[in-house]
């Protein structure tokens, strides 16, 4: 599997990986631990093994032949293992970055010639049309909306995998203080952003007091993980303060955000390290159903979520799913198949 | 009438650069004091010892919060936004609005009318007050109107149940006098694409106040287009037009020539361009968020946040260049790809 060879990050395609990893806004050491946490995921004993038995007794006629991944903007990972599944089905890929992602693009192909990148804007209808001319399978990752209207401009016969919104959260319950920094590594993943970052904890505690504690654990690992938000980010940030020290507790560390209120409704947070602390009051989880990607959960917490689809982790693992992990609850490999239907 | 009302009155009546500062102390003094959310906000930022350090109120609070420092009594005047930004639109309760009328005239008076008071026919794409009650901007059109329309000679096209283009346009076509003509930019818009039959030919004198942005209630034009579209429809050039900044959130108003006005703020309301980020002022030329201190706003909040981007010239004049991007949700895929919608 030549797309292994992105493990080293100090040279070759691993090195232009971490590159194009920076150009996205990142501090150094917080895009190596990240793509280090997706590739030792990848290189975790009989994790490929693992991932290729969905295909056990699947004719291989149905396996896709060429397929097309539009990419995220976000993070490099759901693009690259959106590569590496493709590439254990033996598909050639064409890979359309994100618009300014076009250097992760080339990164991944430079590990791997079968990976081919397909640079284009967005609004050009042409080019995506000859981009998806050859391929069996499209693979998407983006807004609802977006891939609605992908699904709609391909041919009946063609496969589609979409992978839309998802929101990830915690409960905390009575946390050491080993979880305590696990759950900071956790919001400290990546910035805050990604599915699987947790946008907001929920405590059974009090959240002013959950959020002291957390903030605690938050400022011994943030020296490691430098951050500086973007202009834009900087405005959100003092929107969502502003709001938070007017209805609530506001907590504030080198560089992350913590606003602790009494409502225990789901707001969606702007990221880049910042988080609601709510109160647990009657599994407020729950009504996020199948959007919610993850839940993070201290040992003592008793949390379950309410769809088969979510991951119930402990705190430490929430940006780091194992690569047989059933993205959005499906399998990975089984939905990339010709004539797999279309959910 | 409380004294630092009376003051502020006063102020308007006769303005005193060297007053500004400590009216604006003690103005800001009063709402943090007075307004318990507000008075949370500036404890957590530290207080202030200047007007310039007061901390901006986002215009998003007023979404969420009743940002006043009166209770709540039957009657008062309650001001909305449209809400098309968010689908939730930021309410402003006015108990007393003695500083909103005395402080619209001067401004309009002197950019609009060009200091001519003398009673002219009104051609209206805002509605009227009693139409839409709870919209600062009809209230204060229709508050001039009672002063500076010819009754007999005026018109308002814009009503609950939309906009009557072909009255506009045969009131546009029939003036046979210097008009008023006053709209939003989206209305105005909406008006030019439905126009039919031949153009008006304004005459000689006509001023048209354009306010607003599209809000995605009209199709978006370029201003050199939109100028233009409205010289070959209306027969109203560039220099007669005049561009009004004002917001819900706002008692005051700035006016500036053209459909890309410098705009002018009264010595009553100071406009900045704040860097996000360091939150400092950015130097003229440079874009930012633009922040305001509405010395009017008394029974409110006075230092204001917006959503738009402007730039400062040298001489303190304001130049709107768009608005901040809208909070992005933080998934893998999101921001990948607005397919379709992204050009």
């Amino acid at each position: 599997m030549k797309l292994l060879t992105l493990s080293d990050l100090t040279s070759g395609p691993g090195a232009a990986l971490l590159e194009s990893t920076l150009s996205m806004g990142f501090s150094e050491p917080v895009a190596r631990r990240g793509l280090q946490a997706e590739l030792d995921a990848w290189l975790a004993p009989g994790a490929l093994d693992r991932v290729r038995e969905e295909l056990d007794g699947i004719d291989a006629s149905r396996f896709p032949r060429e397929v097309l991944i539009v990419g995220a903007a976000t993070l490099p990972v759901s693009t690259m293992r959106a590569c590496l599944m493709a590439r254990l089905l033996g598909a050639r890929v064409l890979l359309k970055p994100a618009s300014g992602r076009e250097d992760l693009a080339a990164a991944i192909a430079r590990a791997d010639d079968a990976i081919e990148p397909r640079c284009f804007a967005s609004s050009d209808h042409e080019a995506f049309a000859r981009a998806v001319a050859s391929v069996d399978t499209v693979v998407a990752l983006g807004s609802d909306e977006s891939l609605t209207q992908i699904a709609s401009r391909l041919l009946p016969e063609q496969t589609f995998v979409g992978y839309g919104h998802r929101v990830s959260a915690v409960h905390l319950h009575n946390p050491g203080l080993d979880e305590l920094s696990a759950l900071a590594s956790d919001l400290l993943a990546w910035d805050g952003h990604g599915c699987m970052s947790p946008q907001v904890i929920w405590t059974p505690e009090e959240p002013a007091v959950a959020a002291r504690a957390i903030a605690e654990a938050l400022r011994e690992v943030e020296t490691e993980l430098p951050f500086a938000p973007s202009a834009e980010m900087s405005h959100h940030h003092y929107v969502t303060e502003a709001l938070g020290a007017m209805e609530g507790t506001v907590l504030k560390t080198e560089a992350s955000l913590l606003i602790a209120q009494d409502d225990p409704t789901f707001v969606e947070s702007p990221g880049g390290r910042l988080v609601r602390v709510l109160p647990d009051r009657g599994a407020p989880w729950e009504a996020l159903g199948e959007r919610l990607s993850a839940l993070g959960c201290s040992r003592a917490s008793t949390a379950q979520p309410l769809s088969p689809s979510t991951r119930r982790c402990p705190l430490g693992e929430m940006q780091r799913p194992p690569l047989d992990w059933p993205h959005d609850g499906a399998p990975n490999l089984l939905p990339m198949l010709r004539g797999a239907v279309r959910p | 009438m409380c004294e630092l009302r009376q003051e502020l009155l006063s102020f308007i009546e006769t303005p005193a650069p060297e007053a500004f500062d400590d009216l604006a102390m003690r103005v800001a003094q009063r709402q943090s004091e007075r307004i318990p959310a507000y008075g949370r906000w500036v404890k957590h930022r530290g207080g202030f010892t200047h007007w310039r350090e007061v901390p901006w109120v986002p215009t998003e609070a007023f979404r969420r919060l009743d940002l006043c420092a009166d209770p709540p009594r039957a009657g008062q005047q309650i001001f909305e936004t449209s809400g098309t930004t968010s689908g939730v639109p930021g309410r402003r309760r006015a108990p007393d609005l003695s500083l909103y009328h005395a402080a619209m005239t001067a401004p309009f008076l002197r950019a609009v009318l060009e200091d001519d008071p003398r009673p002219r026919p009104w051609i209206s794409l805002i509605p009227e007050a009693r139409a839409l009650p709870t919209s600062s901007l009809s209230h204060m059109v229709s508050g001039l109107a009672e002063r500076y329309a010819d009754p007999a000679r005026s018109s308002w096209h814009l009503h609950a149940d939309g906009l009557d283009a072909r009255g506009a346009m045969e009131a546009l076509r029939g003036a046979r006098t210097a008009a008023v003509v006053l709209s939003t930019s989206f209305a105005l818009i909406n008006l030019l694409d439905a126009w039919e039959g031949p153009s008006a030919r304004l005459p000689e004198g006509t001023r048209l106040m354009l306010t607003g942005g599209f809000k995605g209630r009209s199709r978006s034009l370029d201003p050199s287009e939109l100028a233009e579209l409205i010289e070959r429809r209306l027969g109203i050039g560039p220099r007669a037009i005049i561009g009004e900044y004002g917001m819900t959130e706002w008692t005051s108003q700035a006016y500036g020539a053209g459909v890309t006005p410098a705009l002018e703020a009264p010595p009553w309301l100071k406009l900045r361009v704040i860097e996000p980020g360091s939150w400092r002022d950015a130097p003229p030329g440079q874009p930012g968020l633009v922040a305001a201190f509405d010395l009017l706003n008394l029974d409110n909040v006075s230092a204001i946040l917006t959503s738009d981007l402007g730039v400062l010239d040298s001489s303190g004049r304001l130049s709107l260049v768009g608005r901040a991007p809208a909070a992005r949700p933080r998934g893998c895929g999101l921001t990948a790809l607005d397919w379709g919608m992204r050009t």
